[in-house]
């Protein structure tokens, strides 16, 4: 049991961790290219869009976090 | 093209994991016992090879590759994410830069507080070792089968890993607690970057894009995200500096 638990907890760790907007933003913009069909010309451009997205959306939100600490600190 | 891409990119994120675990392994030796410490990196490094030639082959065996590429490019998309924001936080000064020194101070400090026992092995400094090896080697071992298996390079990517860590050593070695040195920040930025496009070229081709210009893609795709995640973040402490400087101006 204890080795199942650690299993589980290595691949939450690993794949959501304290970062779930990441993850939950990968799954949304890989859903979007694949409802967007093969062979769509725009699946490209979305897919790494989406990233950069995500990216900017993964540190901001760790900038708010930051100044909000530090707000709430003074 | 994609190769040296593919081996540069397992070898800096195979460095870096080792950098880390290596810090671990010094502590457990110079403050317990080298021949336990040394022990258990043989065993945690074993452990790991066993895990890559068991899970890898499998893999490749049993799962339609457009299936194993889409899903390895989605891992491939959140663990280079998470890593690169981390070391994109430090870059902009709001996150702590990581200092072996200081971690192996403190490990250290704390193996030497754990009682000795008489016996020919140090138990401590054995699991010590072992656990930070196979801890750190766990994320090693999920990037030489991502990128090795979506490449079709396992072996490539298991021997870029393999002479990561025997680079590491030997530098670890001559330098031993100076690791401090080593520019831990630039090289988790540049495998960020390239896990993540990877993981947009793989996860993009189980989705059926066709990208231009084929493997190349990835060298495309390596240099609109250093260009863009710079950009964000060279904005980002342009923008917080003027605004730091016109405060303490208002102030004054």
């Amino acid at each position: 049991m204890k080795y199942v638990k650690g299993f589980f907890k290595f691949w939450y760790d690993f794949l959501i961790g304290d970062t779930p907007e990441i993850t939950l933003a990968i799954v949304v913009i890989l859903a979007v290219v694949a409802l967007l069909g093969k062979g769509n010309r725009y699946q490209a451009p979305i897919l790494v869009v989406g990233v950069i997205a995500t990216f900017s959306m993964a540190f901001f939100v760790e900038v708010a976090k930051k100044a909000r600490k530090a707000k709430a600190g003074k | 093209m994609s190769t040296t891409v593919l081996i540069i990119a397992v070898f800096l994120a195979s460095a870096v994991e080792m950098v880390e675990a290596l810090t671990i392994v010094l502590a457990a030796g110079s403050s317990r016992s080298w021949r336990s410490a040394f022990e258990g990196t043989a065993v945690a490094v074993l452990a790991l090879a066993a895990l890559i030639l068991g899970i890898g082959p499998s893999l490749v065996k049993y799962v339609p590759i457009s299936s194993l590429r889409f899903i390895i490019g989605a891992l491939l998309l959140i663990f280079g994410l998470q890593w690169l924001r981390k070391a994109m936080l430090r870059y902009a000064g709001l996150k702590a830069l990581h200092n072996e020194d200081e971690i192996f101070e403190k490990e250290v400090a704390r193996l030497k507080a754990i009682p000795t026992v008489s016996d020919s092995r140090d138990s401590t400094a054995f699991v010590v070792a072992f656990k930070g090896v196979f801890l750190e080697g766990l994320e090693v071992v999920i990037v030489v089968l991502t990128l090795g298996l979506s490449a079709h390079k396992l072996l490539i990517a298991s021997v870029s890993a393999l002479a990561a860590v025997v680079v590491v050593g030997i530098i670890g070695a001559v330098v031993a607690k100076q690791l401090s040195k080593v520019p831990e920040n630039l090289m988790k930025t540049t495998v960020g970057i390239m896990l993540i496009s990877f993981g947009t070229f793989w996860a993009g081709e189980g989705l059926g894009i066709k990208w231009p210009g084929s493997d190349g893609a990835i060298v495309f795709l390596i240099l609109v995200y250093a260009m863009f995640m710079m950009l964000i973040v060279k904005g980002f402490t342009s923008v917080r500096a003027n605004y730091a400087k016109s405060h303490r101006g208002a102030i004054g």
